[in-house]
C-alpha cells in the first residue's frame, strides 16, 4: 500500500523505482553507509531489490519512507519492515550530509509514529552497531530494552509509552 | 549562575569519546572530530533536562564555541 504524507515540516511517501539511484548513492557514501549492512554500488541490483520490496509493501509488511522538504528534494530514507503481530523493526535510516539539522531525527520521529500511532504496532525492535557510538547514544535516550547483543550489534526493543516520552522532549526542541 | 565547570563537564559528557577531549569557553565544538548532529541534539536534550527549557535549536545554531552556549543558557537563567 502506497502512503504519503506531511509531517513536522517535511513530506513522506514510501519509495518509488525511481529513488534507486539516490538510495545507493548515499548508502555507497563512505561516510553515511558506514554503519548500514553493504550497499553494492550498482542501481539495476538496487531496483532488484525495491522489486521484492514493492511486494512486501502491497502486503503491509514493509514501508520504505522517502524524506523531502517541502520542495520535494529528497533528504534521506528510513524504513519500516518485518510488521507482523504488535510489532515493527525499524532500519536503513539514513540522510544525506546536506539536510537541514533536525531533519534526520524528525525523519526518524515521523516515521515511528506512522507505526506507532497509524499502524496501531506496540514495540519498535532495531538493532544498532555497537561502533556506532553517536546513534547508539540517540536510541538509548528512549530507554529501549536492550534485548541482546553480540560482538557487531546491540538488540533494542522499544515500546510506545517510553518512545513517546522522549519524542516529546525532542520535538519541543526541534519545532 | 551556574557553575561553569560543570555546565563544561556535563557538555562534554554528551560527546561519544568524552574521556579524550577537552570542553572550555574557547572550545569550537562543532570542529571537533566526533561532532555530529545527533551530539548537537543530546547537548540540547542535556540543557533542557538540568538547566532550562528555553534554550532553542535557533540559539544553539547561532553560539560558535562552549563559552556562547554557557553565557546564552546562564543568561535565560538568571
Amino acid at each position: 500500500m502506497k502512503v504519503a504524507f506531511e509531517k513536522y515540516g517535511y513530506f513522506f511517501r514510501t519509495v518509488e523505482m525511481e529513488d534507486a539511484s539516490k538510495i545507493v548513492s548515499l548508502r555507497c557514501n563512505s561516510k553515511l553507509g558506514k554503519y548500514l549492512n553493504n550497499t553494492e554500488n550498482n542501481i539495476e541490483k538496487q531496483i532488484q531489490w525495491l522489486e521484492k520490496y514493492f511486494e512486501n509493501e502491497q502486503n503491509g509488511n514493509e514501508y520504505y519512507f522517502a524524506i523531502s522538504d517541502l520542495e520535494n528534494n529528497v533528504l534521506g530514507f528510513n524504513r519500516l519492515y518485518n510488521i507482523k503481530d504488535n510489532y515493527f523493526e525499524l532500519g536503513s535510516w539514513i540522510f544525506d550530509i546536506q539536510a537541514p539539522s533536525g531533519a534526520a531525527i524528525l525523519g526518524d520521529l515521523a516515521v515511528r509514529d506512522y507505526a506507532f500511532e497509524i499502524l496501531k504496532l506496540e514495540y519498535c525492535t532495531f538493532e544498532v552497531r555497537k561502533s556506532n557510538k553517536s546513534v547508539v547514544n540517540y536510541h538509548l535516550k528512549f530507554s529501549p530494552e536492550k534485548l541482546s547483543e553480540d560482538d557487531l550489534n546491540y538488540y533494542f526493543r522499544l515500546n510506545y509509552v517510553s518512545y513517546r516520552k522522549h519524542r516529546d522532549v525532542l520535538l519541543k526542541i526541534l519545532l | 549562575m551556574i557553575n561553569e565547570q560543570e555546565f563544561y563537564d556535563n557538555f562534554r559528557s554528551e560527546f561519544i569519546d568524552a574521556d579524550e577531549i577537552t570542553i572550555d569557553a574557547e572550545t569550537d565544538f562543532r570542529k571537533l572530530d566526533s561532532w555530529d548532529s545527533l551530539t548537537g541534539m543530546a547537548v540540547l536534550v542535556m540543557i533542557q533536562d538540568k538547566y532550562t527549557d528555553k534554550f532553542t535549536e535557533k540559539e544553539f545554531k547561532e553560539c560558535k564555541v562552549s563559552g556562547d552556549v554557557f553565557n546564552c543558557v546562564n543568561n535565560l537563567m538568571s
